[in-house]
């Protein structure tokens, strides 16, 4: 059984992106639907660590970190449009991580029969989509102005 | 010379005490003997009040009010009696002004024009019309913003279009869409006549629309007077009519709102049928205001349990209910989301779309809803839908453009000013606006307009704040001076005539916008000229087709019907030649995938809904839940009051108008702040005092008001800016914040944390801090230059 090693992987993302939604706020203080949103997105990652927990507990936890993917991303210039739009599609690749990883356990945990993880499952799924969402409208909505007119 | 009534110290003027059809009473003031009367209506309050203009040797001389307009039966408030005079100021701008080595000096058309002109069309070829910014505004004519949509969307082809009325009423429109699928005022005033019961909501009535309170206040008066609750965190004139007044504290509507529809649910007064047959979505609202018990609502918001339960015991059981929304929640933390469950409480009830029975979510401005019907704030014209790319083919061929060359997306109003201060948009054509006082955090708006590379052009009919420091500014014509349509909150749609001539070679906005599009000689995919028409009336028949089977339907509508005495209401069509009271009277909503305006959006984060994530209702309503979420500042050991802005009766935004009129400035000349009395004990406060206020952003000083607001809170009316009194900092927006609601994109000018004291001894004499001293000097050097 791996099932704990991929929920300590899983915990492990999740923080590391709500720790990376506050780098992108901290890196924006002149975007204001940024500083908004992100430390709200940044909260539903912590809560869904949280709720990892018990399961951690119950399928034995092993620590396998996550793929060190913050190590690479955010490196650029942060500044105008063009920055704003590297670190949001940064942050997407961690999303997106994420996502594919609730998506498997999901899976086992049906496998498993385990209904309160299944639960788990699908309401930290529903928030990492509206995540990505967020993400893909911003970007797409700044994309036009810093690709095209911005200095 | 006649005048029914002083209306300064008699706001509201005689009762008529009434339920069911509201008497005649007709208000009238002249200051000479008219030698003719011209058919109009009032543009200072978004009731739009029926008049006639009094014209005597070429000069408007007063104004009297229609019997027969069902928006006022003939009254005028004091706005309406007196701002007319502002008309005749010897301030009025009479020709183009044009920046040159630093001074704005006098121009004529054909320069300004050649300017305005070049200017656009070197900014289009070098960096594309994303370069370009439309900052419009909620007080123009049917006519002109229809013709300045496409402009902006077909012939300019810029996303960037928007209006102020992202800062009065986009949270309207966008919580009118999460309900029922389009933009559309389900209720009119006419409910107000038939009902049992009145919530308002963040919504100073007797302040902000005069003659709809006289409506209410003459139901008060009456048999059987509808139940009052209100809900305001100062005790305004609409509060102390209450029966029920709430003080919440500040950004925590969601919080009260979940609170009422908890003891609603749990005492079942809901109606079980209506939502089965007409909403989808109650079981997630029952789960998420489960959440909200009174207790908890006391503890988050301040309002005792037994004024919730009481509140609730009367929104639940009332028969029928009017409930109207406004800035209190506009303009503050969640509003789209607190907004949305005003909506809900209505659907529960099953109180849509009956007489007596509905919700307002109210305008603002009087033509603010023209801007969301044709598309000058970001919507797209008739309520249709971007995402929908039928709705988009539909509107290209009104046009006859290529579908693919209207503007996917919209930008809205703080974006627009972002990417100015960054330096992607270079022009910035402002009209008949003034963000130098009315946009929050003043001290940034002002660097962004002062800058070098921004080309800004204001269009105006006086040399306000942000007209002196414009590079181009072309004088415009107002009310009065041209003839046009407009619609007011209810759907009404009035006409106002020309009644005398612009001053010198001020022009209306509509023949402004004419030559413009002339001279940048847009063409739509046939090669012809974009816009085909060259008078208002033409215009009408343009939009009214543009508007052919939308919600807002204008193609019953003509000027020979709108000039029989009163307005009338959309849609109006063959359905309802007269105009249609109320919508949703069959609990069929407009939320059908083909139909709607929108697919909605997440109300936490503000992410638009797709057409394939949409699951069609077909045709219920939508109960969209939300949770509190706390406001992004709040008080903290260094700034630990509230601060709230709002308006004073006598004066209309900036000022611009009202302070032009005497009696209206004599009555409010100056801004002040209001402190509770505890509050002002502490501080060491009393009335007069000047009182040095301090956020984040700025400092302002005003004079002291001591009481009727709740302890914590400051509030500052924010009409005050420095073209007549550059000697002081006082504009309520030095202190506000830049952010916004994720919905709805309607800037937060309702809280923010400050630090008060009592101006230090010499204050008043110029004395101030440094920075302070520098702001007051740029401004009184900006306003010496523009003249």
């Amino acid at each position: 059984m791996h099932v704990g090693g991929y929920l300590g992987a899983l915990h492990d993302s999740e923080q590391q992106l709500s720790a990376s939604f506050t780098l992108v706020a901290d890196r924006h203080p002149a975007e204001p639907e940024v500083i908004a949103i992100c430390p709200v997105l940044a909260s539903w990652s912590r809560e869904h660590a949280r709720q990892l927990q018990r399961f951690l507990d119950q399928y034995g936890r092993q620590h396998i970190a996550a793929p060190a993917l913050r190590d690479v991303l955010f490196q650029s210039s942060p500044l105008g449009g063009r920055g704003l739009l590297r670190d949001l599609q940064d942050l997407s690749l961690l999303v997106n991580e994420v996502r594919l990883t609730w998506a498997t356990l999901s899976a086992t945990a049906k496998a498993l029969r385990d209904v309160d993880l299944q639960e788990i499952c699908r309401t930290s799924s529903e928030q990492t989509l509206r995540q990505l969402d967020w993400l893909k409208v911003q970007i797409e909505d700044g994309a036009a102005q810093a690709l095209i007119a911005a200095p | 010379m006649p005048e029914t009534r002083g209306s300064v110290s008699d706001i509201w003027g005689p009762r008529t005490p009434y339920v069911g059809d509201w008497p005649v009473r007709v208000d009238e003031r002249l200051v000479e003997e008219p030698d003719r009367w011209v058919p109009s209506t009032c543009v200072l309050c978004s009731n739009g009040c029926g008049m006639d203009i009094g014209v005597k040797d070429g000069r408007i001389v007063g104004v009297r009010g229609h019997a027969d307009d069902i928006a006022s039966r003939g009254r005028l408030g004091p706005k309406g009696l007196h701002g007319w005079e502002a008309n005749n100021s010897p301030d009025r701008l009479t020709h183009p002004l044009i920046r040159r080595a630093g001074r704005l000096e006098p121009a004529n058309w054909v320069e300004a024009m050649d300017l305005l002109v070049g200017r656009s069309k070197e900014l289009i070829s070098r960096h594309t019309s994303l370069s370009i910014g439309v900052y419009s505004t909620g007080q123009l004519f049917i006519e002109e913003y229809y013709t300045l949509a496409m402009i902006a969307k077909a012939g300019l082809r810029t996303p960037h279009t928007d209006g102020n009325t992202r800062l009065c009423t986009s949270t309207a429109a966008a919580a009118l869409m999460e309900s029922f699928g389009t933009d559309g005022q389900p209720a009119s005033y006419r409910d107000i006549d038939l009902t049992d019961a009145l919530f308002h909501i963040g919504h100073n009535v007797a302040s902000q629309q005069t003659v709809l309170w006289a409506r209410i206040l003459d139901r008060r008066r009456g048999p059987n007077p509808p139940k009052l609750i209100v809900v305001d965190p100062r005790a305004t004139a609409t509060a102390k009519e209450a029966d029920i007044h709430l003080a919440p504290r500040l950004a925590t509507n969601v919080a009260l709102m979940n609170g009422l529809l908890h003891l609603l649910i749990k005492a079942g007064h809901v109606d079980h049928s209506y939502i089965e047959a007409h909403t989808v979505g109650f079981d997630a609202l029952e789960r998420a205001v489960a959440e909200w018990p009174p207790e908890r609502v006391e503890r988050v918001t301040g309002v005792p349990v037994r004024q919730v339960q009481a509140a609730a015991e009367i929104l639940g059981t009332a028969p029928t209910l009017v409930s109207t929304v406004l800035q209190g929640v506009y303009q503050s933390n969640q509003a789209t989301a607190a907004a949305v469950q005003v909506n809900n409480l209505h659907l529960i009830r099953g109180l849509i779309g009956k007489p007596g029975a509905g919700v307002l979510q109210m305008n603002g401005q009087p033509t603010s809803q023209n801007t969301r019907e044709c598309g000058d704030n970001g919507a797209m014209a008739g309520f249709r839908n971007y995402a929908n790319p039928h709705h988009v083919a539909d509107l290209a061929r009104v046009w006859n453009v290529d579908p693919e060359s209207l503007p996917d997306r919209s930008t809205h109003a703080m974006k627009i000013f972002q990417y100015a201060e960054q330096g992607s948009i270079k022009m910035l054509w402002i009209i008949a606006t003034n963000p130098l006082v009315s946009l929050p955090d003043l001290g940034r708006i002002r660097r962004i307009v002062e800058q070098d590379n921004l080309f800004v052009v204001v269009q105006d009919a006086f040399l306000t704040e942000t007209a002196a420091a414009a590079d181009l500014v072309l004088p415009a014509a107002m009310w009065g001076e041209k003839t046009g349509t407009f619609t007011n909150t209810d759907r009404t749609v009035h006409i106002a005539h020309k009644a005398v001539e612009p001053p010198g070679e001020a022009r209306s906005d509509f023949d402004i916008l004419l030559d413009y599009a002339r001279h940048m000689d847009f063409r739509d995919k046939d090669g012809t000229p974009l816009i085909k028409w060259a008078d208002p009336e033409s215009a009408f028949e343009a939009w009214k087709e543009c508007s052919r089977g939308r919600p807002c339907d204008y193609s019953g509508l003509s000027y020979d019907k709108l000039n029989q005495g009163t307005g009338i209401r959309w849609p109006c069509n063959e359905q309802y030649p007269d105009g249609a009271e109320r919508l949703y009277t069959d609990g069929m909503f407009n939320t059908g995938a083909d139909y709607c305006e929108t697919y909605g959006h997440d109300l936490v984060t503000g992410t638009s809904v797709t057409a394939e994530q949409y699951v069609d209702p077909q045709g219920k309503a939508f109960l969209k839940p939300a949770d509190y979420q706390p406001p992004s500042e709040a008080p903290d050991e260094e700034y630990p009051l509230w601060l709230t802005t709002g308006r004073v009766v006598y004066q209309w935004h900036t000022r611009t108008k009202t302070a032009r009129a005497a009696a209206l400035h004599a009555a409010a000349p100056d801004a002040y702040v209001r402190i509770a009395a505890e509050d002002a004990r502490r501080y060491g406060i009393v009335d007069d005092d000047m009182v040095e206020i301090t956020s984040r952003r700025g400092t302002v000083l005003e004079p002291a008001r001591v009481g009727d607001i709740a302890q914590g809170v400051v509030f500052i009316p924010f009409h005050y800016g420095y073209w007549d009194q550059p000697d002081r900092a006082r504009a309520a927006n030095e202190l506000t914040l830049t952010g916004w609601d994720p919905v709805s994109k309607q800037p937060f000018f309702k809280y923010a944390a400050v630090r008060i004291r009592k101006a230090p001894a010499g204050t008043l004499q110029g004395r101030v801090g440094e920075a302070l001293q520098q702001m007051v000097d740029r401004v009184k050097d900006r306003v010496k230059g523009g003249t």
